[in-house]
């Protein structure tokens, strides 16, 4: 038994060896069913059918806009590329690897290339702002404290939260937990980075601020892809690039440069 | 028979079901101690920080409830036991009933009672919440293993709160109930240590480690597992948390019970008997 632990850790070991960057997202033949959360037997809605059969070689190294209808599966299908969620049935490539055939630890050393920003939620309650943002550098031992500080110290300052940090989530506006969440998938310096309406509840400013931070975190920290949704059309056409239409449970396009979004 | 075959139906039913609850905990202590011991990426440095939170919380904040009624449990049975034990001239054997019923029975049952009115209620809620706030997914987001981040310094830091605990509610038991009833009766001290000091045996030591421990281990396993449960909405966490209190107190009285059993069969066949 304690063999079989030590390959596996040699095994994780030289996977993160390995690893380098994300080349290659593709989705075959996925399949995502939500089952009813009702154990009491008390509701009458059936399992959900989010995605049948779904096969996409995603673009790369661009900004990409997920479209579709409400309800059509645009926050799953960001779930799924976050490795969040695991298909029903289907293979999702990144690079060589299927990630439906993955440990958490086997997928671990993906997981740190791709920041994620939920549309609601997902702020630890019980810590303050700052810990929320320090914890994925100090829980991964990669850096010191007092660079890690430093680093957070950037990000409040760009978000617009510094004075309002030792606040627990709770305590703080939406729009500061927002700005939180999104500060956070930027907080490991993804090389993917994946932002479910990441402008809801900001103002314009902020809104500018992370355009501007995809910006410098393409320049400088080695960001490539990037996958979001949105309504507002402003931020669609600072952000540029091509989109995904979803609709009846599949992507069903890409589509070209749009001529309303400057590149 | 129809009735005589759906009785075995369902006894076959619930055993099933029982064992494959028992099955899906134990896998999630191992994957939880498999997460926080082997994977080299993490710091334990934010691990033990949740470590110590949770002992501060289980184990330090449960210290007044656990004196209170240390101190009444051990002053009920000094009285009792001294008042029969005169009527037929045994006064000596005050210390061996203390051992047997204090550190043997009613110390690890009361202290793990104790912590699961106080502390398996809020860490199956607490982690019931996480998962409806999407806090879990948020965890897994940034690469936090929720089980080696959530779960495994909770089952630590429970483990470790409980043996305290119940070392806590033994001493005051034994010390501070002969002290509550000093007022009462005219014990000396040194009658009553000394009979104390007979009791003791290396036995008491071990049933006092391997029940605590593992009552310890039952609580906050289960109540974690349960608390994991919870699919996305938060009018689950009350459900999860009745069944998590119910399913700990089974399980860890169960414990108790055999534990109890055995090692008095072990006496028995010591002595001969059987």
């Amino acid at each position: 038994m304690i063999n079989q632990f030590s390959k596996k850790i040699d095994a994780l070991r030289k996977s993160k060896i390995a690893f380098h960057s994300i080349d290659r997202i593709e989705f075959k033949s996925i399949y995502l069913q939500y089952p009813t959360n009702d154990d009491a037997g008390m509701s009458r809605a059936k399992d959900k059918i989010v995605f049948q059969e779904m096969s996409f070689n995603f673009p790369t190294d661009e900004n990409i806009l997920i479209e579709g209808s409400m309800g059509s599966g645009r926050s799953s299908l960001l779930k799924l590329l976050a490795g969040l969620v695991i298909p029903t049935r289907g293979s999702y490539f990144i690079n060589d690897c299927d990630f439906a055939q993955m440990s958490f630890e086997e997928f671990l050393p993906y997981r740190l290339y791709i920041g994620y920003a939920f549309d609601y939620g997902g702020l630890l309650a019980n810590r303050t702002l700052r810990d929320n943002l320090l914890i994925p550098l100090l829980y991964h031992n990669q850096m010191k404290s007092s660079e890690a500080e430093a680093r957070v110290k950037g990000m409040l300052d760009v978000f617009k939260i510094t004075g309002h940090e030792n606040q627990r989530p709770a305590s703080v506006s939406g729009a500061m937990r927002k700005a939180t969440v999104v500060a956070r998938s930027f907080i490991l310096h993804p090389e993917m980075l994946i932002l479910d309406d990441p402008f809801v509840g900001l103002d314009d400013e902020q809104g500018k601020n992370i355009v501007e931070l995809i910006g410098v975190h393409r320049r400088q920290y080695g960001l490539r892809h990037v996958f979001y949704t949105t309504r507002y059309e402003r931020f669609v056409k600072m952000l540029g690039g091509r989109s995904i239409v979803l609709a009846n449970s599949k992507i069903t396009g890409l589509e070209k440069e749009d001529v309303r979004r400057p590149a | 028979m129809a009735m005589i075959l759906s009785y075995f139906d369902e006894v076959g039913h619930r055993l099933i079901k029982t064992v494959s609850y028992t099955l899906s905990v134990l896998q999630m202590v191992y994957l939880s101690c498999r997460a926080a011991l082997f994977d080299q990426a993490q710091g334990m440095r934010t691990v033990f920080s949740v470590v110590s939170a949770q002992i501060y919380f289980t184990g330090w904040q449960a210290m007044p409830l656990v004196t209170i009624l240390a101190l009444a449990s051990g002053a009920i049975i000094i009285l009792q036991s001294t008042a029969q034990l005169n009527l037929i001239g045994n006064a000596a054997f005050v210390g061996n009933l203390m051992v047997m019923i204090i550190v043997r029975e009613l110390g690890p049952l009361m202290t793990a009672l104790i912590v699961i009115a106080r502390s398996g209620t809020a860490v199956s809620s607490e982690i019931g919440n996480m998962r409806a706030n999407r806090e879990m997914e948020a965890l897994e987001s940034v690469g936090i293993n929720p089980l080696s981040y959530i779960v495994f310094p909770r089952i630590l830091g429970g483990v470790l709160s409980v043996l305290c605990l119940a070392f806590y509610f033994n001493v005051i038991a034994l010390i501070g109930g002969y002290l509550v009833t000093r007022f009462m009766q005219d014990m000396p001290f040194s009658f009553y240590a000394e009979s104390l000091a007979q009791a003791f045996s290396f036995e008491d030591v071990e049933v006092f480690l391997l029940k605590n421990s593992f009552s310890g281990m039952i609580i906050f396993v289960v109540c974690c597992y349960q608390g994991m449960l919870v699919k996305q909405s938060a009018h689950e966490v009350p459900q999860v948390t009745t069944k998590a209190v119910v399913n700990s107190i089974i399980y860890v009285t169960g414990f108790n019970l055999i534990v109890t059993t055995l090692f008095y069969l072990n006496k028995l066949m010591v002595l001969g008997i059987i």
